[in-house]
């Protein structure tokens, strides 16, 4: 059971301790409210500004590609076929002036004594020889002749030797 | 007790803008990675459309296993009208890999004078086909006026 003085000890402990309050708790207050109307407006413009700063920056970046990303754009790079598709046609017009198949399919071979044109060059071992050659392509008969006659020394010994070009 | 409501709303809002701008970054990079490939996917077809005939003719620049019979016998006729004895070696086939071609390695010996020989070895470098010659051996057989030619040639295949 509280006693008398012990209830208005305890009153004027509850008085005293709101006596020692540095805040009010006034409904109105000037000073505190505008110090937290300023705090609360800095606090959202701070925020506002951050998140349009952050819109703004990724509106004007323009996202970058990574290595692998870029690798799936196709690049035809059309003067190195160009190259290629020129080389190989020279080579092909090559081979069918010297191809006796290419350039005339249906050419028969003909045993024709080559001794004349070879003989200043291969004496001993084309002069009692036949060559077959075909008659539709003198290029090529004399384009043999002249291999011969720049590898004559090659012949005597029988080593391997480099074989020369055929005529363009 | 507003003041800490007000707090919490406005930081649940801040991070919910937060996670929507970070969903939106994401958003635009997916966007511009299919921009570039739909870029890319325009130039290749219309590239396809403007190569078709270079790339028939690079197509014909090689061989295909099914053209190797009709191939090999050309080469073989080819030796004979030139009178040469001829003989097919080697044919092995190579798988390539993923990023690789095929490759058929061919080889040949030829027997006949030395003019043939050389002239025959000489065309076969000047074949039209995308190749590697990875072996030529040109002698003269002992105690015979002969020559003996030996050629290997790698042929890259188109599938």
């Amino acid at each position: 059971m509280i006693e008398h003085l012990q209830l208005q000890s305890l009153i004027r402990r509850i008085t005293h301790a709101s006596d020692n309050v540095s805040f009010k708790g006034s409904i109105i207050h000037p000073q505190r409210d505008w110090i937290i109307g300023i705090g609360v407006t800095i606090l959202l413009l701070v925020g506002v500004g951050v998140i349009n700063w952050q819109f703004y920056t990724i509106a004007n970046t323009t996202p970058e590609l990574t290595a692998e990303e870029m690798d799936t754009v196709v690049s035809y790079r059309g003067s190195l076929v160009e190259r290629a598709l020129t080389e190989y046609q020279d080579l092909a017009d090559r081979y069918e002036r010297n191809s006796f198949v290419a350039s005339n399919p249906a050419a028969i071979p003909i045993e024709a004594d080559v001794s004349t044109t070879t003989a200043t060059s291969t004496a001993d071992s084309m002069a009692t020889s036949s060559v077959p050659v075909a008659t539709s392509t003198p290029s090529s008969a004399a384009t043999a002749t002249t291999s011969v006659t720049d590898d004559t020394i090659d012949e005597s010994s029988g080593t391997p030797t480099e074989v020369p070009m055929l005529a363009n | 007790m507003y003041s800490l409501i007000l707090g919490i709303f406005y930081g649940v809002s801040v991070h919910t803008v937060q996670s929507q701008i970070t969903e939106l970054k994401d958003l635009r990079e997916a966007v511009a990675e299919q921009t570039v490939k739909e870029s890319a996917y325009n130039i290749l077809l219309s590239t396809l459309e403007e190569t078709t005939i270079a790339r028939s003719e690079l197509s014909s620049r090689f061989l295909t296993q099914r053209d190797t019979v009709t191939f090999i016998t050309e080469i073989e006729e080819e030796a004979r009208l030139r009178g040469l004895e001829i003989n097919t070696t080697n044919l092995a086939l190579t798988e390539g890999t993923d990023d690789d071609f095929d490759t058929l390695l061919v080889s040949f010996q030829v027997l006949g004078q030395q003019t043939a020989v050389k002239d025959f070895l000489s065309l076969l470098e000047l074949l039209p086909y995308h190749k590697v010659i990875s072996n030529l051996n040109l002698r003269r057989q002992p105690n015979a006026t002969e020559w003996q030619g030996e050629i290997s040639i790698i042929f890259t295949l188109l599938p």
